[in-house]
Formats: structure tokens, C-alpha cells, sequence
């Protein structure tokens, strides 16, 4: 009995130490994000430990030579996980070719800029006691990059810092977008409200509080910022003053930053396990069509010069043209698609969460022509 | 089975703590809040599983069981029949006293589950919670509308309850995890309070009660430690009212508190029919 007693106990000490490990994993999980350099060679992902240098020509990873190994190694940063460092945001590449990107995990709270051919750190943003959840802004020679303890931190490219802004009391969740002429920085907070920041200082030119928290980031749009927010409202506002220009009321939760082709923005809704997508017209916020789909959208549509292309948390990549008649679709088994699609060169990338790979390439006809997976 | 768990247990316990929070303004005194009212409502749980407990003490520290022990030393199948002839007599199950930890579990666990998925630290995180949140919610108060309660005010006292707690002191190289002490000492008390005493300090049992004194403690200091410290909470709440309880049924054994060797014996009980 004492014995049957004690297999008891153990066992359900065993038990809650599974179920409570399994349910509060430590590392921040989210989904991947990733960047493209600017002639659309490599896409640099953010996933889990690593950030991976995948060539966008054939999907294989780029290697570096190390004092450690005879062969040359996976340039990943870091070269070899040491199980406290998380990436998910997307990274942002420098013109002086620096990779920039924080830390998501819950004890490795730094910011770091490295160099992908070597993968050393060039330097770094000390600790904030904060996740960092999103990508930074780069723009001219500096760089812009939201904490997760709510401030805007302002760097030199040699990593001199220059000016903390405190945005939110809430970690920011959605990265910086800027106007053409780089004159103010438009952040987006949980706690309802748009920033505009004066980059050269830090100090709020305007804000502008909506109706729910905002998950996704601004999209320019001509001289109008428009932005989605957790009940569904797409509102557009002037980028000079915050005033609101139109605001339309779709179906469902906005999750992404809308797309825009010069007079329709685009965006998707989650409907709770479905989804919509919309065609808004820019001008004056009418729909000018919408599609309903089996899946969320909760990323942002990837907007070419003659197709729209969104994912949705079943695995589907649809491609629609500017009347919402659909081109292509692709789907991939048992994935979700929560991070934008990326336009590279003139391939389509994918970064799917549970799927057996980490990115995938579609071309703009939306045959598979490559797939990642980290060896 | 993951989400007729989270249907039946995971989500009511994650909109309960929704609502508490929609009236209180501060997830920290939520979490508080809601652990009381949990060990509440699991209270005659515990009361049974006690007096199941006392009564197995008594039965074992009795001269018949000491004598059936002895005389059946080498026989363990004539043992069981002895054992199982006196729990039909006294009227006891072995198994009540594990009959009420088993129930208490999965609400446990479920309520440990709706504190991490309430929090929400990320955005898919945050995606999952978005979808759970019962759309009646918000008829019964408006501060329980999606838009009142996102985002979650994840900051209680010095801490963000979605993070693991570190306090950083001048002048120290590393920073102090004081919220994963406390629940490493509060669970060591409570334990060693709540230990109930052994027939002899040399059976199994008491070496068991020494073993949860010491693994128990350990194991949550690591949990919180990790893990955001709106868990920490957690377990210094359930930790304290579980004190409270036993104290209420004056089953508080303060004689432990200091003692470091098995608990102390019982005097030998004269069996008897359990009332």
C-alpha cells in the first residue's frame, strides 16, 4: 500500500511537471520573420534560435568558414544556439550590409547587429529586461527599434545610441514604417494608439488614440497612413497631422499591416477560425471587393505589380489579381501561415509555421520551386 | 482530449479570470483573487482527502495493523488479504485519499493554463486568447469587451506578470529571482506544516513526506524561476491559503516547521470503527 502510495505521488509529480513544462514553455514563441536584401538575393529568416542566410536562388543555405571546423559551417547567427536567444521578428539589413534584430526569448533581451558573412556581432543594445517582439526601422544611418518595454530606441549604424522615446507602457508588437522622404516614424501601440515620431529627436509629432489595440504596422499609402485594428475599423489618417481621412468597418479582427498598389489597400480579417479578404478602395474607404476564405488571415498580402498574394492560417497561398479573380493557390499540409509573404527577386517566399520546412519559393505562375529546411 | 480540456476546464477558468480582471483593473490582484476563489471551491476536496489521510495514520499506527504487519511478514498475498479484511472492516478506501488529489488536479492544472493563455506575451499567443474569450463577456460588464481588455495590464507592483521576475540590486553582477524564493519558501512551509505525522518516523510514508519537503519546493523555485511570474503569484497564493485551510482545520503542524527529520510519530491509536 505505502508503496502503490509513493508510485502515486510521483506520478503525479511527474504529471504536473510535464503538463506544467508543456504549457509555459520559457522561450516567447511567435511566428518566423523574415527579410530579403535589396537586389533579392538572400532571405534572411527568423525562426526559433537562429537567423538562417538562405540564397534565394536555389533555397541553400549560405556557409562561412570558421577557426572551429575544417568545413564550412550554416552562417547562422548564432553559429551554434546556446538556448537563450529567440528570433522572430523581422530582421532589417543596413546598406552598409549589417543585419539587425533583437532577441525575443524571455532571459536574452539584447538587440544585436551583425555581420552575415561572419556572423560576429558588431555590436549590440544593452538589455531592456524586455523581449524584443518586432523589426527595427532603418533609415539613412540610423536605426529605429521597438522594445518590448515600450520605448522607441534611436542608434547610429555604429551603434551610438541617440534618443529613447517612450511610446507605450506596453511591449511594441509592430515595427516602424516611415514616410518616402524618411520625416517622421510611424509606430503603432496595444494600447490603441498611432505615434508619429520626429527621428531626429524622438519627441511625438502627433497621436492619434482608435478604437482597439493595433496589431499590425501602418502602411503608407500616398500621403495617408492607414492602419487596422483588433475590432475590424480600417482607418485611414493624414500623415502629417494624424486627423482621420475615412474610416470602414470590415468583418472581422485586423491582424496585419494592409497592402497598398497606388489606389486599393488590401487586407485580410480573422472571422474566428475563418477569414475575409478585402479590396478597399484608397480614396474613400468603400469595398470595392471582398472574398471570403476557410482559413484566417492574420499577416499582411504581399502586392505586386499585377497580383495580390495572402496566406491563411490553413497553409493556403492564394494569389488574386487587382479584381480579386484568383491566378494561383498553393497549400501546404498541416501549415499556418502567419507571417507575410515576401517577394525576392522574382520569387515568392513563404515562411509557414509546423510545416516540414522553414521557408518555401513560388514563383509569380506559383510553381514550388525550392523549400528550406535547416539540417 | 487537448481541447475538450481546454473546453471544459481551460477556457471557463481563463474567462472567469477575464471577468475578475474586467472589475479589478490588475491582473496581479486577479490571479489572487481567482486562486482563492479556486481553493475555495476545491475546499471540501481537501477536508476529504484530510480526514481519508488521518484516518489511513490512524489505521496504520493501530496495534491490529502493527500485529497483521508482524504476523504476515512473510506473505505478502496473506498481507493483502489482512489489509483488505480491516479496510472492509473500518469502513475506509485507500483510495479516498488520492480520490480528491486526482479531482483537484486537472483543475489545477487548467487554472495554471489560463493564467499562461490570458497573459498572452505574444502575438499568437495573444491570437488564441483573442478566440477564447466568450462573446457574452462583455453583456455583463463593458470592461470585459475585447477592446477594454486587450491589452492585458501585465504589470503588478515591480513585474511583469508575462515575464519571469529578476530583481536587479547596485552593485551585484546578476539579479535576485525574489519572487521565485518566496515561492520556493512558501512551498517548503507549507509543506513541512502540512505534513501530516507518521506512524513511525521509519516507514516509507515518512521517508515520502521528507522526499515531497524537499523535491516540492525545488521544483516550483524552478518553475518560477523560468517561467512568467504571473505563476509565481500563482503558487505564493495557493501556497499561503493552502496554510490558511489547514490552519482553519486546525491541521497545522507547527512542530515541523524547524524539524528537519521525518515528521513526528503519532502515539499509537486504539482501532476503532471510523465515524
Amino acid at each position: 500500500m505505502i508503496k502503490s502510495q509513493r508510485s502515486f505521488f510521483f506520478t503525479l509529480l511527474a504529471l504536473l511537471a510535464v503538463f506544467l513544462t508543456a504549457c509555459g514553455s520559457a522561450p516567447a514563441s511567435s511566428w518566423p520573420g523574415m527579410a530579403a536584401d535589396a537586389d533579392g538575393t538572400h532571405v534572411y529568416l527568423a525562426s526559433g534560435s537562429y537567423v538562417y542566410n538562405v540564397q534565394v536562388k536555389d533555397g541553400s543555405e549560405v556557409t562561412v568558414n570558421t577557426p572551429d571546423s575544417a568545413t564550412p559551417v550554416p552562417a547562422r547567427f548564432p553559429l551554434k544556439a546556446d538556448g537563450g536567444k529567440s528570433f522572430n521578428a523581422a530582421p532589417a539589413l543596413t546598406s552598409d550590409g549589417q543585419i539587425l534584430i533583437g532577441s525575443g526569448a524571455t532571459s536574452d533581451h539584447t538587440f544585436y547587429s551583425y555581420d552575415p558573412l561572419t556572423t560576429n556581432v558588431k555590436w549590440t543594445i544593452p538589455t531592456n529586461n524586455s523581449p524584443w517582439m518586432t523589426g527595427a526601422l532603418v533609415i539613412k544611418d540610423a536605426v529605429y527599434a521597438p522594445g518590448g518595454d515600450g520605448n522607441l530606441y534611436a542608434y547610429s549604424l555604429t551603434g551610438q545610441q541617440r534618443w529613447v522615446s517612450s511610446i507605450s507602457k506596453h511591449s511594441l508588437w509592430s515595427a516602424p514604417v516611415t514616410d518616402a522622404a524618411g520625416k517622421l516614424i510611424y509606430l503603432v501601440t496595444l494600447d490603441h494608439q498611432v505615434v508619429a515620431v520626429n527621428p531626429a529627436n524622438g519627441k511625438p509629432a502627433w497621436t492619434v488614440t482608435l478604437d482597439t489595440s493595433i496589431l499590425g504596422s501602418p502602411a503608407v499609402a500616398g500621403d495617408m497612413l492607414v492602419v487596422g485594428t483588433l475590432s475590424g475599423k480600417l482607418y485611414a489618417l493624414d500623415q502629417a497631422t494624424g486627423s482621420q481621412k475615412w474610416v470602414s468597418t470590415l468583418d472581422g479582427e485586423i491582424w496585419g499591416t494592409p497592402g497598398y498598389d497606388g489606389s486599393n489597400v488590401y487586407i485580410g480579417t480573422v472571422v474566428n477560425k475563418a477569414g475575409k479578404f478585402y479590396a478597399v478602395n484608397a480614396s474613400n474607404g468603400q469595398t470595392v471587393w471582398s472574398k471570403d476564405d476557410d482559413g484566417s488571415i492574420t499577416a499582411g498580402p504581399l502586392v505586386t505589380n499585377d497580383q495580390i498574394i495572402y496566406g491563411t492560417e490553413l497553409g493556403k497561398i492564394q494569389s488574386v489579381d487587382k479584381t480579386g479573380t484568383p491566378k494561383w493557390q498553393a497549400t501546404i499540409e498541416n501549415a499556418h501561415m502567419y507571417t507575410p509573404p515576401l517577394l525576392a527577386g522574382n520569387m515568392v517566399i513563404v515562411a509557414p509555421m509546423n510545416a516540414t520546412f522553414l521557408l518555401a519559393a513560388y514563383d509569380l505562375n506559383g510553381a514550388q520551386k525550392w523549400t528550406f529546411v535547416a539540417k | 482530449m487537448g481541447n475538450i480540456f481546454d473546453v471544459l476546464i481551460v477556457n471557463p477558468f481563463m474567462n472567469a479570470l477575464l471577468l475578475i480582471y474586467a472589475f479589478v483593473g490588475n491582473f496581479g490582484i486577479s490571479i489572487i483573487l481567482f486562486t482563492i476563489l479556486v481553493r475555495l471551491v476545491t475546499h471540501p476536496l481537501m477536508v476529504k482527502q484530510i480526514k481519508s489521510s488521518t484516518a489511513m495514520q490512524q489505521l496504520m499506527a493501530s496495534e491490529e495493523w502493527q500485529k497483521i504487519q508482524e504476523k504476515n511478514k512473510g506473505d505478502k498475498e496473506k498481507l493483502a488479504q489482512e489489509q483488505m479484511r480491516i479496510y472492509s472492516e473500518k469502513g475506509i478506501s485507500p483510495f479516498d485519499s488520492c480520490l480528491p488529489t486526482l479531482i483537484q488536479m486537472p483543475i489545477l492544472i487548467g487554472f495554471y493554463q489560463s493564467i499562461i493563455r490570458a497573459i498572452g506575451v505574444t502575438p499568437l499567443q495573444l491570437l488564441g486568447l483573442v478566440r477564447t474569450i466568450y462573446p457574452g463577456l462583455e453583456n455583463i460588464t463593458p470592461a470585459a469587451s475585447l477592446s477594454a481588455l486587450i491589452p492585458i495590464q501585465s504589470q503588478f507592483l515591480w513585474m511583469n506578470l508575462g515575464l519571469p521576475e529578476h530583481v536587479s540590486v547596485p552593485g551585484l553582477p546578476f539579479a535576485i529571482p525574489v519572487l521565485a524564493i518566496i515561492v520556493g519558501l512558501t512551498t517548503y512551509v507549507q509543506t513541512k506544516l502540512t505534513i501530516q505525522p507518521s506512524a513511525s518516523p521509519n516507514d516509507q510514508s515518512a521517508q515520502m513526506n521528507q522526499m515531497m519537503g524537499l523535491y516540492m519546493p525545488v521544483l516550483l523555485f524552478y518553475f518560477a524561476l523560468n517561467f512568467a511570474s504571473g505563476l509565481a503569484v500563482y503558487f505564493i497564493t495557493s501556497n499561503l491559503v493552502g496554510i490558511a485551510q489547514y490552519a482553519a482545520l486546525g491541521k497545522v503542524n507547527w512542530s515541523n516547521l524547524f524539524k528537519f527529520g521525518p515528521a513526528k510519530p503519532q502515539p499509537k491509536a486504539k482501532s476503532g470503527k471510523r465515524s
